[in-house]
């Protein structure tokens, strides 16, 4: 079943970062429905909100592939509702 | 005449000036490369200038397609465990290469490509011979950056190499603007050896590795699938022990093949769609699965949602993106293939598993009287691709190296040229690419100068990349190319007839003669259309100096079987 997605990703800014980590959602067809990207509270790491419509298993292929891409530091999808404990990775606390 | 290398070799002082062309050299000469696959062009001039007053301090190979140039880079990484590297220009030298980066980005091939790029003031303005490589080989690269200042070149370089060939290795490309390549620089190298943001994890966690070896010493019917992770990690001596101190039946995948002597007795064959019979029908009874260095491809599977459905399932793989992506599994690993098998190998219980191990016989034997036997010793009727090659295996020597197209012959090869010496297989696998074979061929005999290099290649792939035969030739290069020519394009033909009703829609060849043109372009050539001479030419092939090509007219509209049905299951496999 599809539900909302939050995919966050940390990632080393550089040219071409956001192109690569849009590549692995426009690969499945998954549109991105709003987008964020700033720089992190570290300096040099930049923080990629993407909302996203898909299911649990194919969100969970998602953050691997772009944990993948050689820059990314870490990626973690968040579920709506409920977040806490669907959290991929428990490292962070996301409000939404 | 300035020659970078030779100065830099004997006085290796940091901060040497030299143009970015000549840290290229110098950088390729810090990571250990003697072979260049490529091919000139505007943009990428200043290097080959570079390269060309350093005559004799590289090997470099000028094929006649920026594809055969990347095809072969990849033979020469597959058996030699080096990274290959590629030299091609923008624009159109840059676009062609990209079959060959999709090919080795799915095969886990290290590659390091460089191409030419427009000056840096007129990127973005469609300039001539300008693409936006970064931005095309973006889903078919590892990693890829241009350099946009000379500065950069050294270190970029150093982290393409750690990139391609470390964790699951990869295609890196690397863009260089014209402009950059004519700039003065103070060369330092420092290889890099870590990435912040990249840390392949080799080792695996012990707690999941003693479950594990709980898991295996506790089956009654355990098997291993391995793959091509095990020849990448150089493993293949702990497949071995992990195989025997188990007594664990085993199976390859394609590109897994020859990680285990194919002589072996726990070795029972290939899996997948064309695979061996009895490996597939036992994954549907087999209590354990331990996958090491697969992918669980969908030709390996068959039908995902019911494959080893019975079986406990650990999966051990280098690239944690394949754990649970198809095929969800009850212990995942992430690991180098090596480190796991010595981990886990002091932790295994002999076990005697030798009823298990000879249940796969009769299947084994069933498999030989309705296919094998008739594949490899017809009485009548015109060539099979199978007799050819376990004739071709059987005259080669035991320095073989096995390389392939794709397609029919692709699969008799694999199924009928027995493999006992590790990395002698080089063969398209995830991409599936026609044309690969005869310029992987040349890459893999650059690599492999004292190997006998066998290119089994159909008549379809082979016209694909054909003008590959006079790089043959000019760089003397001793490969034996075999054409088997069915005048179909024969899998798609198959396929057709099972599937489509023999509509055999735009599968049928007009050939050129392959002798002739073999022979226009230097390389010496024969034909044998009649069993009676099959010896004979075969005998010749090996036995001319120097490299030769045989086409061998076979049967028309011979099928490859055993076969897994598309949407099928494994269990379900055809025999006819």
């Amino acid at each position: 079943m599809k539900k909302e997605y939050l995919v966050t990703t940390l990632a080393q800014d550089r040219v071409g970062l956001l192109s690569r980590v849009a590549m692995v959602f426009s690969r499945r067809g998954i549109n991105i429905e709003r987008l964020t990207l700033a720089e992190s509270a570290m300096k040099g790491i930049a923080s990629i909100s993407m909302v996203i419509h898909t299911d649990g298993r194919t969100a969970r292929q998602i953050v691997k592939q772009i944990e993948k891409q050689v820059e990314v530091l870490q990626a973690f999808a968040a579920e709506r509702p409920g977040i806490n404990q669907h959290m991929e990775k428990d490292l962070q606390m996301v409000t939404y | 005449m300035r020659t970078c290398v030779k100065t830099y070799r004997e006085n290796k002082k940091p901060g040497m000036k030299v143009t970015g062309s000549e840290a290229v050299l110098l950088s390729l000469l810090e990571e250990g490369v003697d072979t260049l696959f490529g091919y000139p062009g505007g943009a990428i001039m200043p290097f080959y200038d570079a390269l060309h007053l350093n005559d004799g301090c590289f090997n470099h190979v000028l094929t006649r397609h920026e594809q055969g140039a990347i095809h072969a880079a990849q033979g020469y990484a597959r058996v030699t465990h080096k990274t290959g590297v590629v030299i091609t220009t923008s624009g159109p030298g840059a676009t062609n290469i990209l079959t060959g980066l999709a090919d080795a980005y799915l095969d886990s091939t290290p590659l390091v490509c460089f191409t030419g790029q427009v000056v840096g003031n007129l990127i973005g303005s469609d300039a001539f011979q300008e693409t936006d490589i970064l931005t095309i080989s973006m889903a078919v690269t590892k990693w890829n950056a241009r350099v946009n200042r000379v500065e950069e070149l050294p270190e970029l370089i150093a982290k393409a190499f750690f990139i391609a060939r470390s964790g699951r290795p990869g295609p890196v490309l690397i863009d260089l603007p014209k402009d950059v390549m004519m700039s003065k620089m103070a060369f330092t190298y420092t290889q890099v050896q870590s990435l912040r943001t990249y840390e392949p994890k080799m080792e695996p966690d012990p707690d999941l590795v003693a479950k594990a070896a709980q898991w295996l010493n506790n089956a009654q019917k355990p098997m291993i699938l391995f793959g091509q992770g095990v020849v990448l990690a150089k493993a293949e001596e702990e497949l071995r022990q992990l195989v025997e101190q188990s007594g664990s039946p085993a199976a390859a995948t394609l590109l897994g093949l020859s990680a285990l002597p194919a002589s072996h007795p726990l070795y029972k064959g290939m899996l997948g769609m064309h695979g061996n019979y009895a490996p597939n029908m036992k994954t549907g009874e087999a209590d354990l699965i331990l996958a090491i260095g697969m992918r669980f491809d969908d030709r390996v599977t068959g039908t995902v949602s019911t494959y080893l459905k019975q079986a406990r399932i650990i999966h051990v793989d280098i690239d944690p993106t394949e754990l649970n992506k198809n095929k969800e599994v009850d212990l995942q690993i992430e690991a180098d293939a090596k480190a796991f098998m010595q981990r886990i190998i002091p932790m295994i219980q002999p076990a005697d598993r030798t009823a298990w191990s000879d249940s796969f016989t009769p299947l084994y034997e069933e498999e030989f009287n309705q296919v094998i036997k008739q594949d490899i010793s017809p009485r009548s009727g015109k060539i099979k691709m199978g007799e050819v090659i376990r004739k071709l295996s059987a005259g080669v020597g035991e320095k073989a190296i096995l390389v392939t197209d794709v397609g029919q012959h692709q699969m008799k090869a694999a199924r009928y040229f027995p493999l006992d010496r590790p990395r002698t297989l080089v063969t398209s696998g995830g991409l599936g690419t026609m044309g690969f074979g005869l310029p992987a061929a040349i890459g893999a005999q650059v690599g492999c100068p004292d190997s006998t290099v066998v290119a089994i290649v159909g008549d379809g792939g082979i016209q694909m990349t054909i003008q590959e035969l006079i790089t043959i030739a000019q760089e003397g290069i001793p490969v034996k190319v075999v054409v088997l020519s069915n005048g179909y394009l024969g899998m798609v033909r198959q396929w057709q007839e099972l599937f489509f009703e023999s509509r055999y829609a735009s599968t049928t060849l007009l050939n050129p003669d392959f002798v002739k043109l073999s022979e226009a372009c230097g390389v010496p050539a024969d034909r044998v259309e009649k069993r009676e001479e099959l010896d004979e030419k075969i005998h010749k092939l090996f036995h001319t100096p120097g490299n030769f090509l045989l086409e061998v007219v076979v049967e028309k509209e011979e099928n490859v079987f055993p076969m897994v049905p598309p949407g099928a299951a494994v269990t379900e496999m055809i025999l006819k």
